[in-house]
């Protein structure tokens, strides 16, 4: 009798400990699984829900329309126009970014003590914010006063002085450009941690069989560096598939759709046009597009590590 | 030539610390020369020198007949076994032991015959198509030397290259490289480690670099000479103390007076030795310090001429010898090491003697006194 009684007392504070055990990531993890629910999924799902509806977002006049907005999205040019401006800013993001963040790396983990100050100078850009810098590069690029102007007539290039952000054929490239002076440093600092996790031993043992510092930069450091660049580019395209904010204060997606993004585009059909389901198909097109591309990248990344 | 000749290295990191003080050296064609110190002494520092990796703040280096000072390191004809193997890990073997060939425009049959070879001598002909993350690390040590030999180097510089391999490879390895000297006879090696059993086992002459408390040495060459010199002729305290496992016993005396059979001591315990060196510069009554080595104390019935007698405070057994720890050394207790179980107990007072040629005798300064 005693022994079961012991028994079933012990079992019951096994049992405890168990469904505490059970209970204890539920717990830690409810705050998180919380917030992405209340932030992340119920907007998802609800965008998909809105993008079936022909609503301005303000009365209760929400008629159901079906899929009649997705066939609009389809055959939607200044979407597609948007979208493949959204890639042409991701591939010349890890075109740009990625070498001379690379560069400024090795010069920085090569220049040692004294580059702390540069270090700081370089990373800086990052540590503003995306609206002030938008203004600041509005001001830089003016056509009539903006410094960039002024000084390509001062050193005698006025002729090449364009109206940078009111012209059709610049106006992307002179955001992408700032986006890149931006994030540059991001990728730099990556790119530095990698290097600073490269042996020094292999360099000196490059060093002893002959090999100048741009053979141990080509063989040894950037093989080195492969994992993080693969990683930063990864980064850097899902960045560019949902940038939004530079382009919205610099040109709005102007002049003419020129620098319009899938995310501005989106912003204008709900915010400007008032049109909330056909700007909440826009939304979840987007998210297609970039869950597509994101899977494709992540998927050959992936397979690249386990060859390598 | 493949000698090597350092005069009056100094090197310092740092305004205020000294790592390498005033080093002289000469290394003989084909001498296997190992620098041997406890960690942070500088030896590594020494040999990166040679090697080129560190500059000298003062003084010359020369390999054969060449400063070289100013040479850049894959110039000195010097080839490196690091500690951490330092393999270029996107390379395979065959590849890691061709780098430097190719670097230096060696051409491809030549580079393929020299690889193989190499491959051949150390056993990892299999190997040479792996990734150096699919090897172990003593196949890692194999390749890390295979790219050293295949350079044919005047000189082979290792860092304290089996450091990191496990005690059983250890000492394979070490008699690896022992056969790699003997199958490179022209070639001078300079090997560094902290361990006395690696110095001892592979040196035809060992340099003994000081470190410790005393930074007007830190740095300096303790003592250099063949590993049996330095083991049973130390110059002074630190190299008597640092070689040997256990260490040397050290016991606080005094000096009474020069005999013509050498010096006459009292110890501290109270009992009267006479040691073979010349005190003739000392004066009655001045500090000095005995030592003896734990295998050089012999059990003995009872007290006696150049005995030792005092209390037993433990006794470790290992089967073939015992170390018997006796009250009354300075600073750590006295070890005897004897045959078999020692024969004594914890608590037993026994007596050891110390054969007048085995004893050591130390000044006030600590440095050793002649030998006669």
């Amino acid at each position: 009798m005693t022994d079961i009684s012991t028994r079933s007392a012990d079992g019951g504070a096994g049992g405890a400990a168990l469904s505490l055990r059970k209970l204890a990531p539920v717990v830690f993890l409810a705050p998180a699984i919380l917030m992405l629910a209340v932030y992340l999924l119920y907007p998802l799902v609800d965008s998909f829900r809105l993008s079936l509806l022909d609503w301005n977002g303000l009365g209760s006049n929400a008629q159901f329309v079906g899929l009649d907005n997705w066939k609009k999205l389809l055959s939607d040019t200044l979407f597609w126009e948007a979208a493949w401006n959204n890639i042409l800013l991701a591939v010349f993001s890890v075109l740009i970014q990625m070498p001379i963040a690379v560069i400024l790396a090795v010069v920085l983990d090569n220049a040692g003590k004294g580059s702390r100050i540069l270090k700081i100078l370089y990373f800086l850009p990052l540590l503003m914010s995306s609206v002030a810098l938008g203004v600041l590069f509005k001001y830089f690029y003016d056509v009539n006063f903006g410094p960039l102007n002024a000084l390509l007539d001062y050193v005698g290039l006025g002729y090449l002085a364009q109206d940078w952000l009111g012209d059709t054929r610049f106006a992307l490239g002179a955001v992408i450009a700032v986006i890149c002076w931006q994030y540059i440093p991001f990728y730099m600092v990556l790119f530095m941690a990698g290097l600073a996790s490269f042996p020094a031993e292999i360099s000196e043992a490059a060093k002893l069989d002959g090999a100048s510092e741009a053979t141990i930069f080509w063989k040894m450091k950037l093989p080195h560096l492969k994992g993080t660049i693969r990683t930063a580019a990864v980064l850097s395209v899902i960045g560019a598939l949902r940038y939004f904010d530079l382009i919205y204060v610099m040109t709005g997606g102007g002049p003419e759709g020129s620098s319009e993004l899938m995310a501005t585009y989106m912003y204008r059909n709900v915010f400007s046009s008032f049109q909330l389901g056909y700007g909440s198909t826009v939304a979840s097109g987007m998210f297609i597009v970039v869950i597509l591309i994101a899977s494709v990248l992540l998927r050959f990344s992936k397979r690249y590590e386990t060859e390598v | 030539m493949t000698s090597i000749t350092l005069s009056g290295v100094n090197k310092s990191f740092g305004a205020n610390f000294p790592v390498i003080r005033d080093v002289d050296l000469e290394i003989a064609d084909g001498e296997f020369c190992v620098f041997l110190g406890p960690s942070g002494c500088g030896k590594s520092t020494l040999l990166r020198m040679v090697a080129g990796l560190e500059m000298a703040y003062s003084g010359q280096i020369r390999i054969g007949d060449r400063v070289v000072d100013k040479v850049e390191p894959a110039d000195r004809q010097v080839a490196m076994v690091f500690q951490n193997y330092a393999l270029y890990p996107h390379m395979s073997v065959y590849e890691n032991m061709a780098f430097g060939l190719r670097q230096a425009k060696t051409p491809k049959d030549e580079i393929d015959r020299r690889v193989k070879e190499a491959a051949r001598i150390l056993q990892i002909e299999p190997l040479l198509d792996r990734m150096p993350k699919a090897l172990s690390g003593g196949q890692r040590q194999r390749v890390a030397i295979g790219r050293a030999i295949v350079r044919q180097p005047k000189v082979f510089l290792f860092d304290e290259p089996l450091s990191n391999l496990d005690a059983a490879l250890r000492v394979h390895m070490r008699s690896e490289i022992a056969t790699l000297h003997r199958n490179f006879p022209a070639a001078s090696m300079i090997y560094v480690t902290h361990d006395q059993t690696e110095a001892m086992a592979l040196a035809d002459k060992i340099v003994l670099l000081h470190a410790g408390k005393d930074m007007l040495k830190h740095g300096s060459i303790a003592q250099v000479g063949k590993p049996l010199d330095l083991y049973h002729r130390p110059r002074n305290l630190f190299v008597a103390g640092f070689l040997g496992s256990p260490t040397m016993n050290f016991i606080a005396a005094t000096f009474i007076g020069q005999e013509t059979a050498g010096a006459h001591v009292a110890l501290k315990g109270g009992e009267e030795l006479l040691v073979p060196v010349d005190g003739s510069k000392l004066a009655a009554g001045a500090p000095v310090t005995l030592g003896v080595r734990p295998e050089h104390l012999a059990p003995v019935p009872g007290p006696a001429g150049q005995t030792l007698t005092r209390k037993v405070s433990a006794v470790e057994h290992f089967g073939e010898y015992s170390f018997v720890y006796l009250d009354g050394g300075t600073p750590a207790p006295l070890i005897a090491k004897v045959p078999g179980d020692g024969g004594v107990k914890a608590g037993d007072t026994a007596s050891y003697q110390a054969p007048a040629d085995c004893c050591h005798l130390f000044d006030a300064d600590g440095i050793a006194l002649t030998q006669i």
